[in-house]
């Protein structure tokens, strides 16, 4: 038949098998920067930093990235046999090779054990005084003191051929543990000097590791199992073997044995066993087992650590490092090798698991930890092969499958019979049936063509589709919720449901988005969420959507494939990419990404199951394409731990600084503190990291920058702050960071800085600014005077040119005009000259003819002859005088100036000797009356000597009885005054402006030419002087002459 | 390192052909290795009470690997007891700087540094049945952790065996494994000796076989033996060499047995045959190969190039 399906139940073949259990590690290899696989040590330090020993150098992992160090770093050896972190966090490194090398404050040392050490050191171990015992393989024990100075401590290297641990048994013994038995050795603290003594029956065994756990001591040997020793005193002691569940045989020997803050005691098989175990009084119970060679990481594990968070590292001997954060999600499949196990569909009933691969269906027991292959027969080849879509389990136990293309099928769960379920009905429906729920005595299916209600009792089927109100005939998911509405989700986010045989639409956010709901859940509060396709979820709530959650507000994805609550009350919604955890109260979302070991595991739509009214109700199971994943909410602890947050790196302008510019030592792990720096060293990127181990990507940050910002910023993953165009000052940058429980730090991490002013900011520089300002101003006020004083002066210097070429040209004006008057005086005097000469000339000349014409007209007589020769001869002397006082007038006009040292008696003395040869001086009184002073006195002898001549001549030509003449020198700084008075005839007040002109005659009785005055008068005028004259008629004269001395040049000089 | 460049050539051929690091090796029909304790006799078979093997890893391999050893204790069937089974065997395994290249190292005798280098693990083996005809592990050993020889391409370890008390035959064998749980070959690795102190087949008629490695400086060797006894004979076959008499020692005696070496023979091993012609239980052998100067020649478990088989040659006139 064409719609039949001959579906039968062929044989139920029950193949039980052991489910393979998958913890999740987190796996970490080259790829992710562990450089060497080959890790020996693993240790924490304060910081949460994880160190890790591996061959080919040391690590530094602050859960993001590997941070590598060796031997260019300041590393002794690359090979790095063992870690210790002590307690002051001092990071001890043991080489292969014998070197130590100690990472304090920030600095690799390395201590000088090269000639001393040669072989490995196997183990560091601190004692109670701080000092650190050093186990080596072949070397024998040392010790380090706080100096880092070491010294050995045993003496002879064959007694102690191994020495795998060391452990403390009170202040002066020690238990050592060797490949040779259990040694306690005694030091005398003072001596290093040692007693030794093998603990008996133990010589053996090869002892590899020592633990104390709070006052119990135990050991664990290679092939031997676990032992324990009391000590009752150093001397005395009881050993005795640990009964364990352990099984040795299987897992081979012991690597080694270590224990957790928890007091866990963890033991390493050699074939890759591992088991996490409590200390009981007087034996070992597992807890929990790890087999890393079953998993396929590696066949050895050689080192663990459990860090403060509880997560568990594994290092592995040949394939890097393995992380166990706690079992919140374990995978189960079918296979031990990489399970290509898509679980499609997935249902729980009573503690068992039914799940769909594909076109195969499984049952696994979760108590019996039993998985079961159901094997089934479709009579349609077609069918067999293809993918159930849904598992639904009712009440009776009647299961229900949906096939692609293919309809649904029901069998009972106890026969496992299944039969199409619509195989008698004409109008099934034909299309894929997406998925489907059961409500009391209805059957609703989700289909690329509507709903569909199937009526159990009457096989009725109805369909709703758009016709009915439904927004798209292709319905996705349907879900019942607890006040019997049927929920649809259909195409581009229509969202309706069925109640009261209605139809009711619902209007929601994204009605008019094109995406697509995905999955309905309805919570504890009875509330309905709606996953999508690309917009996150969304809650409805009292009739109304009141919250929505996306990327946007921390989910790993838009994309939602299902929705379930954990008994603790989160919400988790499953994406391709891991689980995003949500706290209904608080919004606050956390993000599990990575949570399988398979980088492309992915949760399948709708694959999920919970059964709250179980044993197991804190399970969650999910179907992957990976195989199952369970959910344990038990093992989903907060996580109460603070982050630990170290300032990484400082860059600035986004480039490391030039620490040596700054001189500072560079520092390997984290930038130098308190650094002072340039003003234009002002562009600062703070690299932090806050270190959560358990879950690194939900680390949230907030930061400020203290003197710069007010408050802190916004809560974000990002792991850097960048500041730019700092103004010069004091900062401290702050950071806190909280885990992805939201524990944030209640004490900021620190890095303070400053930025020095520029030195124009400097109040010595302002100062001088100023000064220099000052300075400027004045400056400028100087040179802007003094250049206006060079320009007036100039303007000065100019005025003055043009003043004096103003009064040259008046004085050449002036001497124009003298000259001028000069040349008309001249010419009146010439004129005068010229009349007098030709009046003085006649009639002398008019005498002489008369008495020649006496003469010739008769002829005189001898004595008449004598009279008229005398009266030719008066007339020829007066024409003499005439003619010497012209001579004199040229001896003006030729007139050089000499500078005569006078001696005025002389001069006296010599114009009176003068005079006396021409006038009778007998009746005459001179009085010469010298008043001069010491100085000498200088100007022309000769001009001067004219002048006293024709001055004392008149006084004795116009002379009256009794003459008294005297003549009185008085001298002056720079002048002599001379007066000459005589008791003469005197001179008529109305002629004595007169007497200085040329042929003026004052006196009748004047028989001169009339030039005396008028020569003297020009000399004193050539040598620079004065002459008055006052007289009173027939009283007498006075001359008043004053002189400047005129010294010569170089008595001036 | 001038002396290891012949051992480097012979590694390379090495290299390409061997994949089993059993010692002692399948071609060479030897059951055992013995070391017997101090307080034995000489004659017994072993004249200084150790024996030490080198393995190189080659140089590229990142995963771990196992020296196993094979019914290491002093008791049970398969070892030489003599009495009461009253002796140790403590095996050592070296790495590290100087394990190789100590000149002590490659010394045939147990002299001066011979454990040199850094010691990785150790174990004394005494009478302990747990340990009768099993498997035991040394490691994993990280291939890092050996003296990294640039002329051997690889990591140098070595083991040494060394009876402590008593005065019984510890017989056992090795294996150079990547798994823990059976014997699986570490592809490139390879083990050799410089001295040989082996069980000889007991069957009459059998023939045990070493094979020594001649470099092309080599132009004789001395074959030392000690210990032969008079059930046995030795001979020389090589590409060159049809089956050359090798003069044996006699009870706990050393015999030099001087061959020239031909052309033909340089970079080929020697077949070192041991005939078995009469039964007689427990011999043990002791081989050492000096070359002209008398310098040690390796042993290799496997022959390299393969079994040397003479080459007939027709002379024509």
């Amino acid at each position: 038949m064409k719609y039949f399906f001959k579906f039968t139940l062929s044989s139920f073949f029950l193949a039980q098998f052991i489910f393979a259990q998958k913890i999740n590690y987190k796996h970490f290899t080259e790829a992710d920067g562990l450089h060497n696989l080959y890790v020996y040590a693993i240790k924490q330090d304060k910081n949460s930093f994880l160190w890790i020993a591996t061959a080919e150098g040391l690590l530094r992992f602050d859960g993001k990235s590997f941070l590598n160090f060796n031997t260019k770093n300041g590393l002794q050896e690359n090979f790095v046999n063992t870690l210790f972190v002590d307690s002051l966090d001092r990071k001890w490194i043991g080489h292969y090779s014998g070197g130590i090398t100690v990472f304090d404050n920030n600095s690799f040392k390395i201590l000088n054990t090269q000639k001393l050490i040669t072989s490995r050191i196997n183990i560091f171990f601190q004692n109670k005084n701080g000092e650190i015992l050093v186990g080596t393989q072949s070397d024998g024990l040392w010790i380090i003191n706080s100096d880092l100075s070491i010294k050995k401590i045993t003496t002879s290297d064959s007694e102690f051929p191994i020495i795998n641990d060391i452990q403390q048994i009170n202040e002066n013994q020690y238990l050592l543990a060797t490949n040779e038995g259990l040694i306690s050795i005694s030091i005398d603290n003072r001596t290093n000097r040692y007693t030794k003594k093998t603990i008996e029956n133990t010589d053996y065994y090869q002892i590899i590791s020592i633990l104390k756990i709070k006052n119990q001591i135990v050991y664990a040997t290679e092939y031997d199992g676990i032992f324990g020793i009391d000590f009752k005193n150093s001397d005395t002691y009881r050993t005795y073997k640990l009964p364990h569940n352990l099984d040795l045989e299987l897992s081979g020997k012991i690597i080694f044995i270590d224990k957790d803050k928890n007091n866990h005691i963890y033991i390493s098989y050699e074939n890759g066993n591992f088991s996490q175990n409590k200390l009981l009084a007087f034996s070992i119970e597992q807890n929990t087992s790890y087999n890393i060679s079953k998993d396929k990481f590696s066949t050895f594990c050689k080192s663990m650590y459990v860090d403060k968070e509880d997560n568990l590292w594994i290092g592995t001997f040949g394939n890097g490092l393995l992380q166990s954060s706690g079992n919140v999600f374990l995978s189960y499949s079918n296979s031990f090798d990489y399970p290509q196990e898509n679980v499609t569909a997935i249902a729980i009933k009573a503690d068992v698991i039914y799940y769909a691969i594909g076109s195969e269906l499984y049952k696994y027991d979760i108590k019996k930890e039993l998985y079961t292959k159901l094997t089934y027969h479709i009579s349609s080849k077609e069918a067999q092969t293809e993918e159930i879509k849904h598992i639904l389990i009712d009440e009776n136990d009647i299961i229900y499958i949906s096939i692609e293309n293919k309809g649904l099928y029901s069998s009972s769960l106890k026969k496992m019979k299944f039969k199409e379920f619509f195989c008698h009905l004409e109008d099934k429906p034909s299309c894929t049936i997406n998925n489907f729920i059961k409500d009391e005595n209805f059957l609703w299916l989700a289909t690329d063509n509507g709903a569909y209600q199937v009526n159990l009792s009457s096989q009725n089927i109805k369909r709703i589709g758009i016709e009915n109100g439904l927004p798209h005939n292709k319905v996705y998911t349907i879900k019942r919720d607890s006040k019997n509405r049927i929920w649809f989700a259909t195409h581009s986010s229509g969202i309706s449901y069925f109640e009261f045989g209605k139809l009711f639409k619902i209007h929601s956010p994204l009605e008019n988005v094109a995406v697509n709901i995905s999955t309905i859940y309805e919570d504890k509060n009875k509330d309905i969420w709606f996953g999508t396709y690309g917009r996150g979820i969304m809650r409805y709530k009292n009739g109304e959507f009141d919250k929505q959650f996306s990327k946007f507000d921390g989910m790993g994805s838009d994309f939602c494939y299902t929705i379930s609550e954990d008994n603790n009350g989160f919400l988790w919604v499953g994406h391709k990419n891991g689980f995003s955890k949500i706290n209904i109260e608080t919004s606050e979302i956390n993000f599990y990404e990575n949570i399988t070991e398979y980088s492309d595991a992915e949760v399948n739509l709708n694959a999920v199951c919970n059964d709250p009214e179980n044993e197991v109700q804190n399970q969650i199971w999910y179907g992957t394409n990976h195989g199952l994943l369970k959910f344990d909410s038990e093992n989903d602890r907060k996580n109460i731990i603070e982050n630990s947050n170290v300032i990484t790196g400082l860059k600035l302008f986004f480039n490391e600084p030039e620490w040596n510019k700054l001189k500072v030592r560079k520092q390997i792990t984290s930038p130098p503190q308190n650094i002072n720096f340039k003003h234009s060293d002002n562009h600062f990127t703070f690299e932090f990291i806050g270190i959560s181990l358990k879950s690194p990507e939900n680390v949230k940050y907030k930061f400020f920058l203290e003197g710069f910002e007010n408050d802190w910023s916004l809560e974000s993953k990002q792991n850097y702050a960048t500041y730019s165009n700092l103004p010069s000052g004091t900062y401290t940058f702050k950071v806190i960071s909280k885990n992805k429980d939201g524990k944030w730090n209640k004490i900021p991490t620190t890095y303070s800085f400053q930025i020095n002013k520029p030195f124009w900011k400097e109040w010595w520089f302002i100062l001088l600014s100023f000064l220099l300002f000052l300075f400027i101003i004045f400056i400028v006020y100087y040179f802007r005077t003094l250049n206006l004083r060079n320009k007036n002066a100039l303007l000065l210097n100019e005025k003055l040119k043009l003043e004096y070429e103003i009064s040259e040209r008046k004085i050449v004006e002036n001497k124009l005009q003298e000259s001028q008057r000069l040349l008309q005086l001249s010419h009146d005097e010439l004129n005068e000259f010229m009349w007098r000469l030709y009046h003085d000339l006649k009639s002398p000349l008019k005498s002489i003819r008369g008495l020649v014409n006496i003469a010739l007209a008769a002829p005189p007589k001898i004595e008449d002859s004598q009279k008229y020769y005398g009266l030719i001869g008066l007339t020829t002397d007066k024409l003499d005088a005439i003619l010497t006082d012209f001579s004199k007038i040229k001896i003006l006009t030729d007139f050089e100036f000499s500078n005569d040292l006078i001696d005025f008696k002389v001069l006296f003395d010599n114009t009176i000797s003068q005079i006396k040869l021409k006038h009778d001086l007998t009746n005459f009184s001179f009085k010469y009356l010298d008043q001069t002073k010491s100085e000498n006195f200088y100007t022309d002898y000769s001009s001067l000597e004219m002048i006293f001549n024709n001055v004392i001549r008149n006084c004795v030509m116009y002379a009256s009885a009794n003459p008294i003449i005297t003549v009185r020198i008085k001298s002056y700084s720079k002048f002599v005054s001379i007066l000459i008075v005589d008791n003469g005839i005197g001179i008529e007040k109305i002629a004595l402006s007169k007497v200085f002109n040329m042929f003026y005659k004052a006196s009748e009785r004047s028989k001169g030419t009339g030039l005396g005055l008028y020569i003297t008068k020009k000399y004193v005028e050539i040598i620079k002087g004065e002459i008055g004259i006052v007289s009173t008629k027939n009283k007498g004269t006075m001359v008043r002459i004053k002189i400047p001395s005129i010294p010569p040049l170089e008595i001036i000089k | 390192m001038k002396k290891n460049k012949p051992i480097s050539i012979i590694l390379l051929l090495f290299n390409i052909i061997c994949t089993a690091q059993q010692v002692p090796g399948k071609e060479e029909n030897i059951p055992y290795l013995v070391t017997f304790s101090k307080d034995s006799e000489k004659r017994w078979g072993d004249d200084d009470f150790s024996q030490t093997w080198f393995y190189v890893i080659p140089k590229d391999t990142k995963k771990p690997f196992y020296i196993r050893v094979y019914d290491p204790d002093v008791a049970g069937k398969i070892d030489e007891l003599k009495a009461d089974a009253n002796s140790k065997t403590k095996f050592s395994v070296f790495g590290g700087k100087g394990c190789y290249t100590d000149p002590d190292a490659t010394n045939k005798d147990p002299l001066g540094n011979y454990k040199s280098g850094t010691l990785l693990n150790s174990k004394v083996f005494g009478n302990q049945p747990e340990f009768d005809e099993k498997w035991f592990n040394f490691g994993p050993f990280n291939p890092t952790e050996g003296e990294l020889i640039n002329e051997l391409n690889g990591y140098v370890f070595k083991i040494i065996s060394d009876g402590l008390e008593g005065n019984d035959g510890n017989l056992y064998k090795y294996f150079l494994s990547s798994s823990s749980i059976s014997n699986i070959p570490l592809e490139g690795a390879n083990l050799f000796t410089y001295e040989y102190t082996f069980r000889v087949d007991e069957k009459p008629g059998s023939i045990s076989h070493v094979y020594p490695f001649v470099d092309e400086n080599v132009i004789s060797v001395n074959i030392n033996t000690f210990d032969l006894d008079d059930d046995s004979y030795m001979r020389l076959v090589s590409v060159a060499k049809k089956g050359d008499k090798i003069n044996g020692s006699i009870d706990n005696e050393w015999a030099i047995s001087n061959h020239t070496i031909s052309n033909e023979e340089k970079k080929t091993s020697l077949d070192i045959q041991i005939i078995k012609f009469r039964e007689k239980v427990n011999n043990n052998l002791v081989l050492t190969i000096t070359n002209q100067y008398g310098k040690s020649l390796p042993f290799f478990s496997i022959p390299i190039g393969g079994v040397p088989k003479y080459k007939y040659k027709i002379g024509i006139k």
